[in-house]
């Protein structure tokens, strides 16, 4: 009996805690429906009865719309296909080569975890602009490297076993067929968490994208819409700066949607190989 | 593997490592010793680093963010290791749904969720209309220090807190079962097994989390921008790095802004280094 009421209270008290944490999404959606004139009311209505579409006509209105998540299409499909080919590869080296030097290599290789990127904005621009690129190649190419993908795949291949290896090399593969034709193929977990962290890490550069594209058609999904509700912030356009936040929002909740079965599958077996 | 093939292979992410990442850090400790408004560059020496320590906004920006990981860190830890705990006694469905219901409010930045939080908080948003309503005074939550400094918190807490309870959920889960049953037949009571194995097992994990909360709200960028886009009321809520960002962008100072960054860097690398230590003395 007393394990029973222990029961219902631990799933109340975990209930609660649940709708707490949804409820600032909540509001959000909720409100993004909402007329200009009910955030001026006094007291405030939590669940206004006033529906409107207007919020999202107005973002939908919007010339550039196309264009920018065209951009980001862009962006994340490059940093996603050649991030994850250029990290595995590496850590495909990093699982299988038993030669000393990378060993350290592979440790150097994790020091940008520690360092933050903001820091480095700064001589990020000089390095562009020695190698005389700017604009959306300078968006893809900085963020690219990512030693958590290079660290995860290590400990994941690790977990291969070695004689798949051995006979695709009898065969006479080479080792980057081996990695897209063996190894890739038997990692989905692996290949299935990197895509959407690094999705997410693309969709969501905002500073070093900002700073990047400055003309209105070349700008992202994220800074030219956020962009949008920063030039013009007064409680009159709340309504269309939380329709812009739902629409902001969509694509992450897509991405985690599609990849939340290989999260935690391809974070457990690489961090318990270590 | 041929040392050859095996080179071949890795040199894609040794050039992007070279590029985005080597390349970057000499350039800003180069630059470090100089002065530059990005125009005009002269050699100062050791002077910005001089002045870094003489800066009153650069050394608060370390209190601010202790102070911030203090009101941060004991929540976040506390609530994030009981609700995995708690969701670790469901059966596998259940537990997944869970896990990624409490991710949600996590998936985006702060930015996203900073356009939301700025109309909750802001001097006539949301929270204010309620008081006010009620017939209290206003509370200038983005304006003053410490309700400005709550506010940041309270957006982190949100956006954090997912992704402590999945690492903490995650690493719980890897314990193998065979040590529960073990305590089952030893005659242990769940809260017996939670106290006695499960904790002393997770400690490394909880140590990884109160690291990552530390360095995180050092580098807290995004809820700021967002909030007190000047790094809030007499600079009371810019984290290091935001001060940084300030540095360089606003007062348009690239020499001193990478002087501060080396110092930063530097800190953070001792709060790992003390961290390791930390580890080494708990497993003796």
């Amino acid at each position: 009996m007393a394990e029973k009421v222990g029961r219902f209270f631990k799933a109340a008290i975990l209930g609660i805690f649940m709708v707490v944490m949804l409820l600032p999404i909540y509001l959000m959606v909720e409100n993004s429906f909402t007329p200009a004139s009910v955030f001026l009311k006094v007291p405030p209505d939590l669940f206004p009865y006033e529906f409107t579409l207007a919020n999202y006509q107005r973002v939908f209105s919007n010339q550039y719309l196309g264009r920018w998540a065209l951009n980001s299409l862009i962006v994340i499909g490059a940093i996603v296909t050649i991030g994850i080919v250029t990290n595995c590869a590496a850590g495909y080296v990093f699982a299988f080569s038993n030669q000393k030097i990378y060993r350290y290599l592979f440790w150097a290789m994790l020091s940008p975890m520690f360092v933050s990127g903001y820091v480095l904005i700064i001589s990020r621009f000089l390095v562009i602009r020695w190698l005389h690129i700017s604009g959306m190649l300078a968006v893809i190419l900085m963020p690219l490297f990512w030693p958590t993908g290079i660290y995860l795949s290590r400990n994941y291949f690790h977990s291969i076993p070695m004689s798949l290896i051995e006979s695709a090399r009898m065969d006479g593969a080479s080792e980057f067929a081996i990695l897209m034709k063996v190894v890739l193929p038997v990692s989905k977990p692996l290949v299935g968490a990197c895509m959407a962290f690094l999705a997410m890490a693309a969709m969501g550069d905002y500073i070093w994208a900002h700073l990047n594209l400055t003309r209105p058609a070349s700008k992202t999904y994220l800074v030219g819409l956020l962009q949008s509700t920063l030039e013009t912030y007064q409680i009159r356009s709340v309504g269309y700066n939380l329709a812009v936040g739902v629409m902001l929002f969509i694509p992450y909740l897509i991405v985690f949607s599609l990849s939340s079965r290989y999260f935690i599958t391809g974070l457990t077996t690489g961090a318990m190989k270590e | 593997m041929k040392p050859r093939a095996a080179l071949l292979m890795i040199l894609p992410a040794l050039v992007l490592f070279a590029v985005t990442f080597i390349a970057p850090l000499l350039l800003v400790g180069r630059l470090s010793f100089y002065q530059s408004d990005y125009v005009h560059t002269a050699y100062v020496g050791f002077q910005n680093y001089i002045d870094a320590f003489r800066d009153t906004y650069f050394l608060k920006s370390f209190v601010n963010s202790s102070v911030m990981t203090i009101m941060l860190a004991p929540l976040i830890t506390i609530v994030a290791y009981t609700v995995a705990s708690a969701i670790s006694d469901y059966s596998e469905k259940v537990q997944a749904a869970a896990r990624f219901l409490f991710y949600v409010p996590g998936l985006t930045s702060g930015l996203i969720m900073g356009i939301l939080w700025l109309w909750i908080l802001d001097r006539s948003g949301l929270v204010n209309n309620f008081i006010v309503s009620f017939g209290g005074e206003p509370v200038p939550w983005l304006y003053d220090l410490w309700p400005a400094r709550f506010s940041i918190v309270l957006v982190s807490t949100f956006s954090g807190m997912g992704g402590y309870i999945i690492l903490y959920a995650v690493t719980m889960h890897a314990i193998p079962e065979e040590l529960r049953d073990a305590a089952k037949v030893d005659g242990a009571s769940g809260r017996q097994y939670k106290k006695l194995i499960q904790r002393p097992l997770m400690m490394p994990t909880i140590l990884l989390a109160l690291l990552l909360s530390i360095v995180g709200t050092m580098q807290l960028w995004e809820s700021i921008y967002m909030l007190t886009a000047e790094g809030g009321p007499e600079g009371g809520t810019a984290s290091p790095v935001y001060e940084i960002f300030l540095t360089a962008f606003k007062f348009g100072k690239a020499g001193y802004a990478a002087a501060k960054g080396i110092i930063l860097m530097l800190v953070l690398i001792a709060i790992l280094l003390i961290k390791n230590r930390v580890e080494g003395w708990l497993r003796k």
